[in-house]
This record gives structure tokens, C-alpha cells and sequence, in this order.
């Protein structure tokens, strides 16, 4: 259990001073997503909770102990993924076991819970950010740790680990205590089982109805292709013009990947025309894609949405 | 602490970037101690008291910090430790306990080496001089070592170049600041002039403690790993 009794606490990060004011929250098991930035306070939370940073006010309880104590019974895993240097993934996992007083795993078993085994070998140095951080995902998932903290568990990772992530945090969150920062809506909507908007350190839960909405803040919807990387940009670009032909798409975008797939995001006023016309493209073009997905509201529209009802 | 002084051993063993200043340092000994041969009937005791202990013995230790730590500040170093599950003043304790020993033994030996290429006829009996030598070079490079650690816990890192010269301008023997950093006391217990009115036996003393109070700073701020 993790509890947040009316905690105030202040750093001062990169870009100016970050506060939490008076947050208060208990969750129990499963996936809690907190909704935000970091300068709203979304790292300050979870550095209270591992106890980097003392609050000020208010009290702070991980697994029933202060968190300088629970420190071993607790993952964390940030946004640049700390991991140590000189060692090989291989080693990191043999570490991490002993750290945490776990029985050694062979390190490809362990990773290849997010299809990484691959990298078991590699010096640590020479992963990129998003291997990196999914080793430390990896690590953390199959830790016997009973908290696990991630922030924006879907951002700079492999465009095809999503997928199994989602699922993973979704199993790890039957027997463990999950707790996510994201500022993407939709990632929130598709880790949390419950979750929490925090607007400049203030704390708010977000009703259930709220949660789920799926349409755009002026009624449009938008989505994501992920195009494989067996198709490279030339695929990419060829469903992004046959997408650009429709009627129904509004904008367009195209983001490349390092690992070579590509994202293409559409907006449009309807999401079922959306859907149809991304049906109809792949089918014309031919060209595989690893994921279709609707966009959700804007972490802006979720907060006038909030603040609205706030209102008298 | 064994497993968490892992990825310190492993980062000062196998960054081969990080040997270079030490290697330099080494270099510029060995050149100091074939001069003072040559020039001079006691000439161990002229480079230890002269170039070893003001410039190598201090860079040396330096060098073996900034091959540890790259640039960053201790909490930051560790945090990839931390990361893995390991407790942050465990983590600093560990990686200040492998600088320490990293850097006595670094020094200790070049004391040996140095010892043997400048001793001339006028110098002690090389077996002792040496195995004294290394004794003192060794509490020396763990006292500089846990100074520097001190140095990179505290502000940004920057700190760390800063102790260092904070030592060279306090380290002057007559002046009270002589007492706080490791200067004085080491060039005291390689023959050179007393630090501050302190026997040698004070000074061997006073050098422990220091090194023992720098490495409580170096892990009293060191701990916060961001």
C-alpha cells in the first residue's frame, strides 16, 4: 500500500521550482496513473515516495514502512533510466538480483519478458535511451519488488513494446502496488485501472466517466498507425499519401523511429470514419502495420474538463 | 557493500579513458626521480618530499577520482546502482570505499617506485625507505581520495577542483588551514617541515581522522542520488 496523506514538498528541478500541495491518495494494487508533467510535480511524487525527497508536510507511507526503509521493496523506473555504465545488461541483472536479496535468474529469461534477451550481452554504454529503459522496465517487472514506480511508461521505447508492456503491468498489477506518471491521456487510459490528474502539485482523482472519454476536445478524434519497420519510410510514406487522399483526415503527421518503423497520426471529425479509412488504406497500400489506436483527450482538455466541474 | 562497490571496481577498470591523467602523473614521477638521481646523493628523498608529494601524490589521487566519476557528482555516479535497487548511502559508501583503496594503492606503489628509481647513496636503506614510503603514500592517497569524494558530493560536482585548490593554498605548513586538508600532514610524514606545530605521530593521526571525516561528508551528501 502506498499512501500519500496531505504531503507538501518542493524541489527545484531544470526548469524552475516544482511543489506538491497537500496531495493526499492511497492505492492499494493494480495500476494508479497520475496524469501530468513534470513541472506539475509528477517526478517530485515519486521522489517522495523513494525517499529522495523529504517533504515538507504531510505523511508518507510505502508498503506500511517510511521510504528510506521500503527502498528495497520498491522499482523505480525514470524517464533516463539510470543504469550503471561499466557493466553489461547481463551484469545489471545479476546486480539487481543481489541488490534486492533475490535468487540470480539467467538475465535472457528475465528480459525476454519484453522480448529483449537480445540485449543481454550488450555493454550498458552502448544502449540507446529506449533499450535502456527497457531493461530497467524488464528489471522492474520481473523484480520481486511489491511497488513499482514508472514514468511515461510508453514514451522513447521500442514502438512495438507497448504492447507487451501494457500487458505485463496489467498482470504485475493482480500482486503488486503500480504507480505511473504520464502527461498522454490515452497512456493513462490504457495502463491505469485508476487515475489521478495533478495540475501544478495538486492532486485531483479523475472520475471514471471523465477517464474514458474518447473524443477531442472540439468533438474530433485522431489516431496512430505504427507502420513496421519491414516496410521502412517508403511504406510509411505510401499509407501516409493514400491516408492524406481521404476526405475524412483532417491533418496528417509522420514521425520516423530510430528503429525504423513509423508513426503516422491522423485527425479527423469522426472516429469511426477515421477507422475506416485507415482500413481501407492498408488494404489498398498493402503495407503491414504494427499498431492502430485512437488518440484520447488532450491532458489541457482533461483539465478544463476538471476545472468545469468544479464549477457551481 | 561488496556487490555495490561492483560497478565502481568495474567503471575504474575498465574505462581505459580515466588511466591517462594517471599514467601522465606516473610519467611526470619516474622524469622527477631519474633528475633527482642524477643531481643528487639523496635523491628519493629530494622527489618524494619534492615532486611526489606536492603534485604526484594529490593528481594521482585526482586522477583515480576522475576516472571513478567521470564528471559527474557522486550522486549522480551512483545513481545507476541505486536504479538496480541499491540503498543510495550504500551506494556512495561503497563507491568512496573503492576510490579510497584504488588511490592508496596507486600511490603506494608509485611511493615504491619513485623510492627505488631517484634512492642515491645518502638516502636510508632502500628496503626501509621504501616500505615506510608506501606506508605513508598509502594513508595519503585514501585521505586525498575521500577529499576529493568530499569535493564531488557537495554543489554541482565543480567542488571537486575546488578542494583541490583548496589544498594547494591552505596546504602551506605554518598556516592553521594546514590542519583541514591533507597537504601539509603527508609532506610532514614524508620528512618535509611539521604541519602546524604537530609531531609527525600527530599529523599520521590527524590524517586518519580526515580521511575518515571526509569520507563521512562525501556520503552524507553523496547519498542523494539525482
Amino acid at each position: 500500500v502506498i499512501t500519500l496523506s496531505g504531503v507538501s514538498a518542493r524541489t527545484v528541478g531544470l526548469r524552475g521550482r516544482v511543489t506538491l500541495n497537500e496531495v493526499t491518495f492511497e492505492h492499494r494494487s493494480g495500476v494508479l496513473g497520475i496524469l501530468g508533467a513534470v513541472g506539475d510535480g509528477t517526478t517530485l511524487v515519486f521522489d517522495v515516495l523513494d525517499g529522495t525527497t523529504k517533504p515538507k508536510r504531510g505523511r508518507v507511507s510505502v508498503l506500511g514502512e517510511a521510504p528510506t526503509f521500503a527502498r528495497n521493496r520498491l522499482a523505480r523506473v525514470s524517464l533516463d533510466a539510470p543504469l550503471p555504465e561499466a557493466l553489461t545488461v547481463e551484469e545489471v541483472c545479476d546486480l539487481s538480483s543481489e541488490l534486492r536479496a533475490e535468487a540470480r535468474r539467467p538475465a535472457a529469461e528475465r528480459l525476454d519478458s519484453l522480448g529483449l534477451a537480445m540485449l543481454a550481452r550488450r555493454p550498458v554504454r552502448s544502449l540507446s535511451l529506449a533499450e535502456r529503459r527497457a531493461v530497467m522496465l524488464a528489471l522492474a517487472l520481473t523484480s520481486k519488488a511489491e511497488a513499482i514506480l514508472v514514468e511515461e511508461p510508453l514514451l522513447a521505447i521500442d514502438p512495438v513494446l507497448p504492447r507487451l508492456l501494457v500487458d505485463a503491468l496489467h498482470a504485475r498489477g493482480t500482486e503488486s502496488c503500480i504507480v505511473v506518471t504520464t502527461a498522454s491521456p490515452r497512456d493513462a487510459l490504457r495502463l491505469a485501472n485508476r487515475i489521478g490528474v495533478l495540475t501544478r502539485g495538486t492532486f485531483e482523482p479523475l472520475d471514471a466517466a471523465l477517464g474514458n472519454a474518447k473524443s477531442g476536445p472540439e468533438g474530433g478524434a485522431s489516431m496512430r498507425v505504427v507502420v513496421s519497420a519491414a516496410h521502412g519510410r517508403d511504406g510509411a510514406a505510401l499509407l501516409a499519401s493514400s491516408l492524406g487522399a481521404s476526405d475524412v483526415v483532417k491533418k496528417l503527421e509522420v514521425t520516423a523511429h530510430a528503429s525504423g518503423a513509423s508513426s503516422i497520426s491522423i485527425t479527423g471529425s469522426d472516429s469511426a470514419l477515421l477507422g475506416r479509412a485507415v482500413t481501407h488504406s492498408i488494404a489498398t497500400t498493402g503495407i503491414d502495420v504494427d499498431l492502430v489506436e485512437p488518440s484520447t483527450l488532450s491532458l489541457d482538455a482533461v483539465r478544463a474538463a476538471l476545472a468545469a466541474r468544479g464549477e457551481p | 557493500v561488496k556487490a555495490l562497490a561492483r560497478p565502481a571496481v568495474a567503471h575504474f577498470v575498465r574505462e581505459r579513458r580515466g588511466f591517462v591523467p594517471i599514467a601522465l602523473w606516473l610519467v611526470v614521477g619516474v622524469i622527477a626521480a631519474f633528475v633527482a638521481r642524477a643531481n643528487d646523493g639523496n635523491g628519493a628523498d629530494r622527489v618524494l618530499r619534492g615532486t611526489f608529494g606536492t603534485v604526484v601524490l594529490p593528481l594521482l589521487a585526482y586522477g583515480v577520482i576522475s576516472s571513478l566519476l567521470g564528471r559527474k557528482r557522486l550522486g549522480h555516479a551512483i545513481r545507476g546502482t541505486v536504479a538496480v535497487g541499491g540503498a543510495p548511502s550504500r551506494a556512495a559508501l561503497a563507491t568512496v570505499l573503492v576510490a579510497m583503496a584504488a588511490s592508496a594503492l596507486l600511490c603506494g606503489f608509485a611511493a615504491m617506485l619513485l623510492c627505488v628509481l631517484a634512492h642515491g647513496e645518502t638516502d636510508p636503506p632502500l628496503a626501509a625507505d621504501m616500505f615506510g614510503s608506501f606506508g605513508v603514500a598509502v594513508e595519503g592517497g585514501a585521505a586525498y581520495a575521500a577529499f576529493f569524494c568530499a569535493g564531488s558530493a557537495i554543489g554541482g560536482g565543480a567542488m571537486r577542483g575546488a578542494f583541490l585548490t583548496l589544498d594547494f593554498l591552505l596546504g602551506v605548513p605554518a598556516g592553521v588551514g594546514a590542519i583541514f586538508t591533507p597537504r601539509a600532514h603527508v609532506m610532514s610524514l614524508l620528512g618535509g617541515r611539521v604541519c602546524y606545530e604537530l609531531s609527525r605521530r600527530e599529523s599520521s593521526f590527524v590524517l586518519a581522522v580526515l580521511a575518515l571525516v571526509y569520507l563521512a561528508v562525501a556520503v552524507r551528501f553523496g547519498r542523494r542520488a539525482r
